[in-house]
């Protein structure tokens, strides 16, 4: 009598993004540990800003140098953040039909993050390691978690994406 | 349901289904009663705080919701407004706490339905006739949610579409503005807000999604938690009047007009000529049908319905000596046999969610044991 879209696809297309949209919400979140780990490295290890400042420079020109280096460590960290949020923001749009479900650009960004967080643990420098074994172990469980939350929405969206062409064609079970 | 249905609508049904006017309305009154019938209410009458067939906002607001006080929410829900419909359903790849709130999924037609038309039958009162009448009529009201706070099962989300009866579909969003009224044009409906904690009060019933599943006229298809992404169709229009005609089906049967009472059979001799009234009251867009259907069944009984008070008997039951006798008294009486009734079903399904049954006669309970030993033939003195 009500026509209901119980087919597996139509199924398998609704559980693929509701963990989509939870995936991209667990991605803005992780955006924010991104922020405080690099604000407590920089306030922490103050003669890391010495070291690209300087010490030939007088005072003022010291003050200088650290204003600027603040303003593009901002700016710096601005685009490093605003790309897991335009991330997650996308996959939430996906997962809730506010966006075309053939959106690709947040796939492809975030392969790129995942190995972007991928290989500084490959190699050898971690700038951690120097900040104490908690603050290491934290790292390491939020990265892996957001590690997972990457492959997850890589893995739901295409999956996504396939679902919803093979729909749009009629291919329906 | 609402207070249209259960008062003006169960009166009505009652009228069809052969009652003089004066038992119709105690049916009636005993039914709506059913919603207010709180803890409060029965502080206030002194009357056992085990009868309470619900519970109010600033009750649920209070309630602790520890093992003893779901139980003690279960209890009431379960019993009264979300009647499982299946104690023992089975369902694949889950677990045992998961199983035992999946059984308490309530729908129309099964077997607890059949005990509660018993049992007010049994009961003797119109007060019990009136309480089965509720719990009956809700069991199509509230079909698809449970009586007890569960994330797990009572929850829904975005995905919320009403039929429209050219076969449309329009998007249904929920607000969680307590204060504003629910708009049936604009299709916002107030809920209660999303809590992750698996047992918070939000997950009682069918909060996560308002009224709406008390609003005669709208069809809708949506997600339920338990349903693992598929869609199900609440046809309140179809469902409402398959609750009316069950409604006089039942309370025939009570009278003794029928022999049996069996599960999925309705009435439809007894509203013929008034099917088309029936369905324009049930299907009109509108968020309370109760001058409409209080029309009806004045017309039909030719005399006038009050409006409903819920302090009308308290004077009688609090100056009484007997208070078994008054109406109230009945009322009370017949509110905890049905709940023991329910909770005992329920913990002999192997579910603890509603706690132990609450035995009303020990020593009925332990003559019968004394019989059933000595019928095995157990030879212990």
């Amino acid at each position: 009598m009500y026509q209901l879209n119980n087919d597996i696809d139509h199924i398998n297309l609704r559980r693929y993004c509701n963990r989509l949209s939870m995936s991209g919400l667990g991605m803005i979140i992780f955006s924010v540990w991104s922020v405080l780990r690099y604000v407590v490295i920089v306030i922490q290890d103050k003669q890391y800003i010495d070291v690209v400042i300087g010490d030939e420079y007088t005072r003022e020109q010291k003050l200088a140098g650290y204003i600027v280096f603040l303003i593009i460590f901002t700016v710096t960290l601005a685009i490093v953040v605003a790309i897991p949020i335009y991330i997650g923001r996308a996959a939430m749009k996906v997962g809730k039909g506010k966006k075309k479900k053939s959106s690709i650009v947040y796939i492809v960004l975030t392969v790129i993050t995942l190995i972007a967080m991928i290989v500084p643990y490959f190699d050898g420098y971690s700038h951690e390691f120097e900040y104490g074994l908690i603050m290491t172990i934290v790292a390491i469980i939020i990265d892996i978690t957001m590690t997972f939350a990457c492959i997850e929405i890589i893995y739901c969206g295409i999956r996504v994406r396939m679902l919803d062409r093979k729909i749009q064609s009629g291919e329906v079970k | 349901m609402q207070i249209d249905f259960h008062y003006y609508a169960t009166y009505s049904a009652a009228i069809l289904a052969g009652y003089s006017h004066e038992e119709a309305l105690a049916i009636g009154y005993s039914s709506i009663t059913v919603d207010f019938c709180t803890k409060t209410l029965l502080t206030k009458l002194e009357a056992p705080r085990i009868a309470a067939t619900s519970q109010s906002q600033m009750e649920l607001m209070d309630a602790p919701t520890d093992v003893m006080g779901l139980q003690d929410i279960t209890r009431i829900w379960s019993s009264f407004h979300f009647l499982p419909k299946d104690l023992y359903a089975e369902k694949e790849k889950c677990s045992r706490k998961y199983l035992k709130k999946y059984r308490l999924i309530c729908g129309p037609n099964g077997d607890l339905v059949k005990d509660t038309v018993e049992n007010g039958k049994a009961s003797g009162t119109l007060q019990g006739v009136g309480i089965a009448m509720h719990v009956l009529a809700d069991t199509w009201a509230h079909m698809y949610f449970a009586g007890t706070p569960s994330l797990v099962i009572n929850n829904t989300d975005d995905h919320f579409y009403e039929i429209l009866p050219d076969g449309t579909e329009e998007h249904i969003s929920f607000r969680h503005n307590p204060l504003a009224p629910d708009d049936a044009e604009k299709r916002i409906y107030t809920s209660s807000i999303y809590q992750s904690n698996e047992n918070n009060i939000m997950n009682l019933g069918h909060g996560r999604v308002g009224h709406l599943p008390d609003y005669g006229y709208c069809v809708y298809k949506y997600l339920p938690s338990w349903g693992e992404y598929r869609e199900f169709v609440k046809d309140n229009p179809s469902d409402y009047n398959k609750a009316y005609r069950q409604m006089i089906y039942a309370m025939k049967y009570i009278r003794g007009v029928n022999d049996k009472f069996c599960l999925d059979t309705y009435d439809e001799e007894a509203v013929k000529g008034y099917e088309e009234e029936i369905d324009k009251i049930i299907k009109t867009r509108r968020l309370l049908d109760s001058e409409d259907w209080k029309a009806f069944g004045e017309r039909l009984s030719g005399e006038t319905i009050p409006d409903y008070d819920i302090d009308t008997y308290q004077d009688e039951y609090l100056n009484a000596a007997e208070k078994k006798e008054t109406f109230l008294g009945k009322f009370i009486d017949a509110a905890i046999n049905h709940k023991a009734m329910v909770t005992s079903k329920i913990y002999e399904s192997g579910s603890m969610l509603a706690g132990y049954g609450v035995v009303q006669d020990r020593r009925k309970v332990a003559m019968e044991m004394v019989k059933n030993s000595l019928k095995v033939g157990d030879e212990n003195d």
